[in-house]
Order: structure tokens, then C-alpha cells, then sequence
């Protein structure tokens, strides 16, 4: 282990971070950055093959103990690193235990084909509603057969008739 | 590295280094921030270059470094973990 050097320097008014990229990826990184964005401002810099620099400065500048302030969060950015990198570890030994199980869930239930028989539904949706329309218009057809007849003619006629009758009646009754 | 601020000119410097940084992220950073000021990026062999020019006068460090966490959260939310 390189003893020399420090992981966490403190310059001024920022903690920088020094991290060996064989150890930690970049995604892991990037996670652990993304956890200090809210108290600090990150800045990466250095050589993603050789080393890699984090740079944070804390949001609020106010307070006599800065420096100290500083280094714990440096100390706290490794531990998260250490936190991710494990994390990216057991997701990457769990990955197929996990496929699996999410596989064997989305397979349950599903049809063969459910496209064609998608569509052999929707045919047969359709038919339907073709079938009931030209029964809807064969009604309205009918009705509007039934609107079309002079109404008014045949209740002439059969007031004629009753006037007739009753004319009949009155005169035999006149007659008699 | 890192921000700059000119406050005469009321622009902000900033300066991403092109391994860690990707342009995608940086040019939807500008579109979200641009109703606080104009971006304009550039780039030479190992970094993007970015001027900022803040539409009215504010805190401009802070504006830059919140920038580049904007660009560290757009990247980040590309990986899974």
C-alpha cells in the first residue's frame, strides 16, 4: 500500500479525494458523488487509467471548523465508495439469480401467440359491431317507413266512416 | 479546472474534463438552465470549455459549481446503480 501519499487532502476552502480506478469504477463514483450533491459541490477530475481526483467543497462556507468538516466528508466519500462498490459486487453475483426470477414472473399467463389472438378478437369485435349497426339501421329504416305514411288520411277515412255510420243511425232513427 | 467567475462580465468559466464528463449531459445542463443564463461550449483535446453568461447579476460560483452537479446527477442517472 502506497503510504506516501494521502487519500484525502484538504486545499484550502475543498477536500480533494484521490482513488485508484482499479478499485473503484466509475459508476461507483458517480453514485458516491451523487450522495454528496446535496452538502457539496463535486468536481472530478484525473486520469480515469492512472488516478482519479474528487474535488468537494461544502455549500455552506460559515463555521470555525471547516477544515475538520472537511475531512470528514472526505473520510465519509470513501466509505460510500466502499458502500457501492460492494453493492455493484453482489448486484453483479445476484444478476442471474435475479433474471431469472423476473423471467419466471413475466412468464406466467402469457399466451403463445397473444398477438394473433389479439387480433382474431378484435375481428371478431368488429363483425359485432358491423352485425349491430346494419340491425340499427333495418330498425330505423322500418320506423321511419312507419313515419313516412300519411297518418292523416287513414284518421280522415275512419272519421268518414264513423260520420257515415252515425248519419245512417240518426236517420233510421228519423225513420222510425 | 473546475469554475471561474468573471463578475465584471457576469459570466462563469467552467472547465469539465472530457474522461468523466460526457456532452450529452453537459448540453441538456445548458437547455435546463437556460432561463438563467446562456451557455456556450466548446472543447479542446481533454476538456469541454463552457462560458455561461448569467442573464441577471446573482451568485455566480455557486450558480457554476451547482451546474456541474447538475451534469454529475444527468450522468449518473444513466447507470444503474
Amino acid at each position: 500500500m502506497d503510504i506516501k501519499k494521502e487519500t484525502v487532502e484538504i486545499k484550502g476552502d475543498r477536500v480533494l479525494i484521490l482513488i485508484n480506478p482499479l478499485i473503484y469504477p466509475l459508476e461507483v463514483i458517480y453514485s458516491a458523488a451523487y450522495v454528496f450533491i446535496d452538502k457539496t459541490y463535486v468536481l472530478l477530475e484525473g486520469d480515469i487509467e492512472k488516478e482519479i481526483i474528487v474535488e468537494l467543497r461544502l455549500k455552506k462556507t460559515e463555521g470555525c471548523e471547516r477544515k475538520q468538516e472537511l475531512e470528514k466528508i472526505g473520510r465519509e466519500f470513501l466509505n460510500e465508495l466502499l458502500n457501492y462498490a460492494f453493492y455493484k459486487k453482489q448486484s453483479e453475483k445476484n444478476g442471474l439469480i435475479r433474471q431469472s426470477i423476473l423471467q419466471r414472473a413475466l412468464a406466467v399467463d402469457i399466451p403463445e401467440n397473444p398477438q394473433s389472438e389479439i387480433e382474431e378478437d378484435e375481428i371478431e369485435d368488429f363483425e359485432d359491431i358491423e352485425n349491430y349497426i346494419d340491425e340499427v339501421i333495418e330498425d330505423d329504416i322500418e320506423d321511419s317507413e312507419d313515419l313516412v305514411l300519411p297518418w292523416e288520411d287513414e284518421s280522415d277515412k275512419l272519421n268518414n266512416d264513423e260520420k257515415s255510420c252515425a248519419e245512417k243511425k240518426i236517420g233510421f232513427e228519423f225513420f222510425e | 479546472m473546475g469554475v471561474l467567475c468573471d463578475i465584471e462580465k457576469n459570466e462563469i468559466y467552467i472547465s469539465l474534463n472530457k474522461e468523466f464528463y460526457n456532452i450529452q449531459a453537459i448540453k441538456e445542463a445548458i437547455i435546463d438552465f437556460e432561463e438563467i443564463c446562456d451557455g456556450e461550449l466548446n472543447e479542446d483535446i481533454k476538456n469541454y470549455t463552457l462560458i455561461l453568461k448569467l442573464k441577471e447579476q446573482n451568485d455566480l460560483c455557486n450558480i457554476g459549481y451547482e451546474f456541474c452537479n447538475y451534469v454529475l446527477g444527468l450522468i449518473k442517472n444513466e447507470y444503474l446503480i
